[in-house]
C-alpha cells in the first residue's frame, strides 16, 4: 500500500500540505465577512497529526499461518499521515474522502476515542484523549450508521437518559427539547419505541439527541446515509440552521450534495493526507472552471490527480 | 446519582417483554417444586446433613429461587460485540463511565426480575408456610448482603465480559460460569463440599454472590456471626469492584492506543 504521491498536483496549491493550508487560510481571512472570525481562536487545532494501526499478517499457505500464529508479524498502516488543520468557531467543514481514506480515524481522534501516534490535536483547548469526559460534554457525535436511541423504549426515554447523563438543568432540558422537537418535527414520535421508527424518523431523533446538550462542536459522520431525498433535505436544513446558531459543524459524508449545501469549506483527505483544504470554489478552480455540482468537481479532482 | 437513570430505563425495558415474563415465572415455580421434592427425599432418613436441617436447607434453596433473577448472570455486558459493531465509540463519547453505566443498567433488569418473578414466588411460598421469615435484624443484614451479592455477580461477569474483548469470543468464558455458580453455592451450600473444595471456595470471591446472603437468611450463619460474614463479603465486593476498575481502564487504554 504505497501512498500516492500527493505532489501529482504540482500546479495546485493544495498539493503541498504546508503551503496549501496557509494559502487557503490567508485567502479566507481576506474574504469579507470572515475578517472578524479570523481574530478568534480556532476551536480545533491539529498539528502533524498521525495515527498508525498495526495489522496482523495472515500469511500464505498453512505452514506460514501456523508460524505466524505463534509468532505474529505485523504491518503498519498509516491511517492518518501528518495532518494539520484548524477549524474556527461557527464554521461548517465538509470532510470528503473515499472509503478508508481516514475520515473515521480523524473523527475518533477529535473525540478522544483514539490516541494519536504522533502529532497533536486540541479541541477547545484540551487534548481530547486526555480529557475524554470533559471533551464529551462540549461535543456531539452522530454516526449515521449507529443509532444511540434506546431500542426497545419510547423515544422520550432516550432524551430523558441523555438529559440526566449530561446533567442538564430542568430548564435547559425543557428549552432544548422544545426547540429540537419543533425544528425536527419529532413531537409525535416521543411515545413510539425506537425500533418502530422509520430510518428517517430515527435519524431525526438521533440528531436531536446529538444536539440536546448544546454542544459547541458536532461531528456528523454520514448523517443522511440511506435517507430519501426529502428526508435528506430536512436534515441538511437542520444542520444549516444549527450552524447559524453558532455551532461548529464537522460533517463527513459521501453525499456531496450534503456538503455542497451545508458547508462552505471542504477538506479532502486521501490515504491519510489532506490534499485540499479551502472554500468550495477554490476546488472548482483547481479542476479548471466551475462544474455543475460539487460531486462533479470532486470526481474531476480525483481523475486529474489519478487517485481513483 | 445520575446513573440511576440507566436503572430506570432497564427496568422499563423489562416490562416490555410479557411472554418472557410468564415463561420465567412458570419455570421458577416448577423449579421450586422440583427442589422441594429433591431435598425432602434427601432428608427422608436423616434430620441433618453437614449440620443443616431440612427446614434450613429449604430456606436456603427457596430464597435462592426467589432471588434467582436478581442474582442472575447479567447479559449484554460483553465488550467484544460493542467493539465489533462500533457502538463503543458512543459509549466512550459520553460523560458517563461505561462500567458504572452497565452496573446500574443491569441493576434495573435485576430489580425487574426480582419484582416480577421473585415477589410472586415469595408470596406463594409465604402463604403455603414453606418460607419462614427471620428476625428484622437478620432481614436487614440479608438485604444488604443481597445487594453486595448483586455487585459481586455483576463484577465477575463484567471482568469476563471485558476479557471477551481480548479473546474476541465469549465461548470459553460461558463454560467457566458454571464453576462460578458451583463456588457461589448455587447448587448446594458450601458445607456440602469435601474439605479441600470448601477450602478453595472459602478463598474465592464467588461465595459473596450467593452463599453469604442465603446463609444469613436461612440461619446457617449464626446471629453472632452475621456481622463478620457481612464484613468479609464487603471486602470481597470491594476487591471485585477494584478489579473491574483495573481491567476496564486497561481495556480503555488498549482501545484508544491500539485502536480495538
Amino acid at each position: 500500500m504505497s501512498s500516492t504521491n500527493p505532489n501529482v498536483f504540482a500546479s495546485v496549491p493544495a498539493s503541498e500540505p504546508q503551503a496549501s493550508k496557509t494559502q487557503a487560510w490567508d485567502r479566507r481571512k481576506m474574504r469579507p465577512g470572515t475578517h472578524e472570525r479570523s481574530r478568534e481562536e480556532p476551536v480545533i487545532v491539529a498539528t502533524d497529526l498521525s495515527r498508525e494501526f498495526k495489522v496482523r499478517l495472515d500469511g500464505e499457505g498453512f505452514g506460514e499461518r501456523v508460524r505466524r500464529f505463534f509468532r505474529p508479524e505485523y504491518r503498519t498502516v498509516r491511517a492518518l499521515d501528518s495532518v494539520s488543520f484548524s477549524i474556527w468557531p461557527g464554521e461548517a467543514v465538509g470532510y470528503i474522502g473515499l472509503n478508508g481514506a481516514g475520515k473515521s480515524t480523524t473523527i475518533k481522534l477529535l473525540c478522544g476515542v483514539l490516541v494519536p501516534s504522533s502529532g497533536k490535536v486540541t479541541v477547545l483547548g484540551l487534548e481530547p484523549y486526555k480529557h475524554r469526559t470533559a471533551n464529551a460534554r462540549r461535543i456531539g457525535l452522530m454516526m449515521g450508521q449507529r443509532t444511540q436511541l434506546l431500542w426497545d423504549l419510547p423515544v422520550k426515554e432516550s432524551f430523558r437518559l441523555l438529559g440526566k447523563i449530561y446533567d442538564l438543568s430542568p430548564e435547559t432540558y425543557k428549552n432544548n427539547m422544545e426547540r429540537l422537537v419543533e425544528v425536527l418535527d419529532i413531537g409525535s414520535l416521543m411515545d413510539t419505541p425506537a425500533r418502530m421508527l422509520s430510518l428517517g424518523q430515527k435519524t431525526r431523533c438521533d440528531l436531536a439527541l446529538t444536539f440536546l446538550h448544546d454542544p459547541q462542536i458536532v461531528y456528523l459522520d454520514e448523517p443522511t446515509i440511506g435517507l430519501d431525498v426529502l428526508a435528506r433535505e430536512r436534515i441538511r436544513d437542520f444542520i444549516r440552521h444549527e450552524k447559524e446558531r453558532g455551532v461548529t459543524v464537522f460533517l463527513a459524508s459521501h453525499d456531496l450534495d450534503d456538503l455542497e449545501i451545508v458547508t462552505e469549506r471542504i477538506m479532502l483527505i486521501h490515504q491519510g493526507q489532506i490534499l485540499f483544504d479551502g472554500p468550495q470554489k477554490d476546488l472548482q478552480q483547481i479542476v479548471g472552471g466551475p462544474l455543475r455540482t460539487l460531486e462533479d468537481t470532486v470526481k474531476q479532482f480525483y481523475r486529474e490527480a489519478h487517485l481513483g | 446519582m445520575k446513573y440511576l437513570v440507566y436503572t430506570r430505563a432497564e427496568f422499563l425495558r423489562g416490562m416490555r417483554y410479557r411472554a418472557n415474563y410468564w415463561a420465567t415465572l412458570a419455570s421458577s415455580l416448577i423449579m421450586t417444586v422440583i427442589q422441594w421434592s429433591l431435598w425432602t427425599a434427601v432428608y427422608r432418613h436423616t434430620d441433618s446433613i453437614a449440620g443443616i436441617s431440612l427446614s434450613g436447607m429449604l430456606s436456603y434453596t427457596f430464597m435462592g429461587r426467589v432471588t434467582a433473577g436478581f442474582l442472575a448472570e447479567p447479559s449484554n455486558i460483553r465488550l467484544a460485540p460493542r467493539v465489533r459493531q462500533g457502538t463503543i465509540v458512543h459509549d466512550l463519547v459520553k460523560p458517563a463511565d461505561l462500567h458504572y453505566q452497565l452496573l446500574f443498567q443491569n441493576l434495573g433488569s435485576a430489580l425487574f426480575r426480582l419484582v416480577s418473578t421473585g415477589l410472586p414466588l415469595l408470596v406463594v411460598l409465604s402463604l403455603t408456610g414453606t418460607l419462614i421469615f427471620p428476625s428484622a435484624r437478620t432481614l436487614g443484614a440479608f438485604v444488604l448482603s443481597l445487594l453486595m451479592g448483586y455487585i459481586t455477580v455483576f463484577s465477575t461477569s463484567f471482568v469476563s465480559g471485558v476479557l471477551t474483548f481480548y479473546t474476541k469470543s465469549g465461548v470459553g468464558i460461558d463454560h467457566l460460569y458454571t464453576v462460578v455458580e458451583l463456588f457461589a453455592g448455587m447448587y448446594v451450600p458450601l458445607q456440602f463440599f469435601p474439605g479441600w473444595l470448601r477450602a478453595i471456595a472459602e478463598r474465592l470471591p464467588f461465595k459473596a454472590i450467593y452463599y453469604i446472603p442465603m446463609a444469613i437468611w436461612s440461619g446457617m450463619t449464626a446471629p453472632g456471626e452475621v456481622m463478620s460474614a457481612i464484613l468479609s463479603q464487603a471486602i470481597w465486593t470491594a476487591l471485585m469492584v477494584i478489579l473491574c476498575r483495573i481491567v476496564w481502564s486497561g481495556a480503555v487504554k488498549h482501545l484508544t492506543v491500539q485502536g480495538g
